[in-house]
């Protein structure tokens, strides 16, 4: 129990440091944030950017789990201690914003549902044993990505690229580490409860912008997509599944919150594809998407290419969106090269 | 066929295609062009089994259903629900107790039959709920209990090495990264669920095969193959089901516990 009430703290701390950052990169990057739903997913994928930038370095230059949370707390320490400083307590001028009568509550109460329900489930998939299992080996062994849990923690001479090129499972490691919770109590609560309440993030902000930026309908929408979402069960490969089940996974993550987000900011091109802020937006969500799940390393592309192409024919500005996109899909873009090249000379550890 | 892999409940299927009839019919004529040249080239690209036929063979053809995350078929179908709400909330040809009525007679039918025809997550925790902190298997709990007092009879630094039945390879590693599990994840999803041969993924998967023989099914092989696997593989700990007391005793293993379901030797 005490185990859980850590990982409850270590929640809310990650919480309050993503809510800081939304503010400081919202301002920073001219992101539009017109509520703490939107601060709140704009500093998730910043700090998974950041994190990016740092664990890849390490990973491959000074593999250490102790050395990395210890450098990435600091460098994460100073940045958010600049925040506070530069904005003060505005970067909390959001929180007062959420209240909407009595859908503030109730959306919180489902919302609080959810997140029982979620962690509540449980998923004995082979799949399991590896994430775990990984994330295990790294504070056992205080190396990254140095044993394999396919079998059974054996030594593995090879980088597995196919996931040490994400920084997401080595960040919820930390996460254990830091906190000093143990690791499957960090996946099955910690990890999974906060893939429902970002979707739930993410559900908001869709219905903002879907129903006349009225926060009344976006408490609704976010309602219906909970309501809706808890009888997904049987739609194994679909997102509520994900989310509810598997959200120990980056794949939850991908399922429920980068790829809608991903798809809300594409709308949002396609309804004023002049606002650079809605190009910032889909920049932010695409870099961060590899960082968050290797999943998204062709979905996102794809749905960036798909909607760049439509843009180019509908709207005939076809360097203007090319560019754009192309921007915005860079980092997948080096990343999967990255690791197409890896799978044909993979690269063991020392070089 | 893409379709057969990924519809799993026609419900969904159905309610999906309404809501985009009902989107496309509903929205202004600008939007509706974009909605329907994106739906036209993603499904050029993507959903098709010529596409799904090209790029599985580039991509790992378990994984192609992450594309369809980008359909966020879940929010559009809420969304619809909500536009449709808000239109009868908003007619105001109807009396506003009508209108409040009719609101809650739709919100009640939708979710009524959502509840008639599907599980949900609630139903699924209430009879899939394993009552301890970690979400796990009793017998795996129990395991790492009795593992913590044995840990102490190795030396420093040394990581046991386990032959396991599978329910305990599913789990233990997730508990305790501290040992390695022999009869591993392979031996377990490609070599016996899916029938592959041991000899593709080395000579030691046969003695690992052998031993999840033992730890999973309980039968009792030859001996002598037995030694010589747990020999090779240096197994320090076997997990084993109940009931196999003499021929563990055979193979030299000494009991140092039992779970709810299973028995722990020492090698």
């Amino acid at each position: 129990m005490v185990d859980i009430l850590q990982g409850v703290v270590a929640v809310v701390v990650l919480l309050l440091i993503i809510t800081i950052w939304g503010y400081g990169i919202g301002k920073r990057c001219a992101i539009e944030l017109p509520h703490l739903p939107m601060q709140i997913l704009v500093g998730f994928f910043g700090v998974f950017i950041f994190l990016e930038l740092l664990v890849l370095p390490i990973l491959f230059f000074y593999n250490n789990v102790r050395f990395a949370t210890g450098f990435i707390g600091i460098f994460m320490g100073i940045i958010t201690l600049g925040i506070l400083l530069k904005y003060k307590l505005a970067v909390f001028e959001t929180v007062k914003d959420v209240k909407e009568k009595g859908l503030f509550f109730l959306t919180l109460l489902l919302g609080a549902i959810m997140v029982f329900l979620a962690v509540g489930q449980r998923y004995l998939g082979f799949d399991t044993t590896y994430y775990v299992g990984m994330m295990n080996s790294f504070l056992t062994y205080n190396e990254f990505w140095t044993r394999d849990a396919c079998m059974g923690l054996e030594y593995l001479p090879i980088v597995p690229l196919h996931y040490a090129l994400s920084c997401f499972y080595p960040f919820f490691a930390m996460i254990a580490l830091v906190f000093h919770i143990p690791v499957r109590i960090v996946a099955m609560f910690v990890i999974r409860g906060l893939c429902v309440f970002l979707f739930g993030m993410t559900a908001f902000c869709c219905g903002y912008e879907f129903f006349g930026r009225e926060k009344k309908y976006a408490y609704c929408f976010t309602l219906l997509c909970f309501g809706i979402s808890v009888f997904m069960v049987s739609e194994v490969h679909g997102f509520a599944f994900m989310m509810m089940v598997r959200g120990y996974e980056s794949k939850g993550y991908c399922a429920a919150v980068v790829a809608p987000m991903c798809i809300l900011a594409l709308i949002k091109i396609m309804k004023e594809i002049d606002n650079q802020k809605n190009w910032h937006l889909l920049a932010i969500i695409c870099w961060a998407s590899m960082p968050v799940a290797m999943s998204s390393m062709a979905v996102i592309p794809v749905a960036v290419a798909v909607a760049g192409f439509v843009m180019m024919i509908y709207y005939k500005r076809f360097f203007y969106v090319l560019l754009r996109c192309f921007y915005c899909v860079l980092p997948n873009l080096l990343l999967m090269s990255w690791y197409i090249i890896g799978k044909k000379f993979p690269m063991s550890w020392g070089g | 066929m893409i379709t057969t892999l990924y519809i799993t409940s026609p419900v969904w299927l159905l309610l999906t295609v309404i809501a985009m009839i009902y989107l496309i019919v509903r929205l202004r004529k600008e939007p509706r062009k974009l909605l329907l040249l994106c739906g036209g080239v993603f499904a050029v690209l993507i959903l098709n089994d010529i596409s799904y036929g090209i790029l599985s063979k580039l991509f790992d053809p378990a994984s192609y259903y992450r594309f369809l995350w980008v359909i966020p078929y879940g929010m559009l179908i809420a969304y619809v629900l909500l536009r449709i709400c808000i239109d009868i909330a908003q007619c105001e040809k109807m009396a506003k107790g009508l209108r409040q009525l009719l609101v809650l007679a739709i919100l009640c039918g939708f979710f009524g039959m959502l509840y008639q025809t599907q599980d949900n997550f609630g139903m699924r925790w209430y009879s899939q709920h394993p009552w301890n902190e970690y979400v796990a298997e009793p017998d795996v709990v129990q395991l790492a209990e009795i593992m913590e007092k044995e840990k102490e009879n190795f030396p420093k630094d040394t990581m046991p090495r386990l032959a396991t039945p599978q329910i305990i390879m599913l789990q233990y590693q997730t508990i305790d990264g501290a040992c390695i599990v022999s009869t591993d994840r392979v031996v377990y999803l490609q070599i016996r669920r899916d029938g592959q041969d041991p000899g593709v993924f080395g000579e030691q998967y046969y003695d690992k095969f052998l031993l999840s023989q033992v730890c999973e099914d309980g039968i009792c092989p030859d001996k002598e193959l037995v030694k010589g696997a747990l020999e090779r593989e240096q197994i320090d700990i076997m997990i084993v089901r109940k009931g196999m007391e003499d021929y563990m005793e055979v193979l030299g293993g000494k009991q140092i516990g039992t779970t709810d379901s299973f028995a722990v030797y020492r090698f």
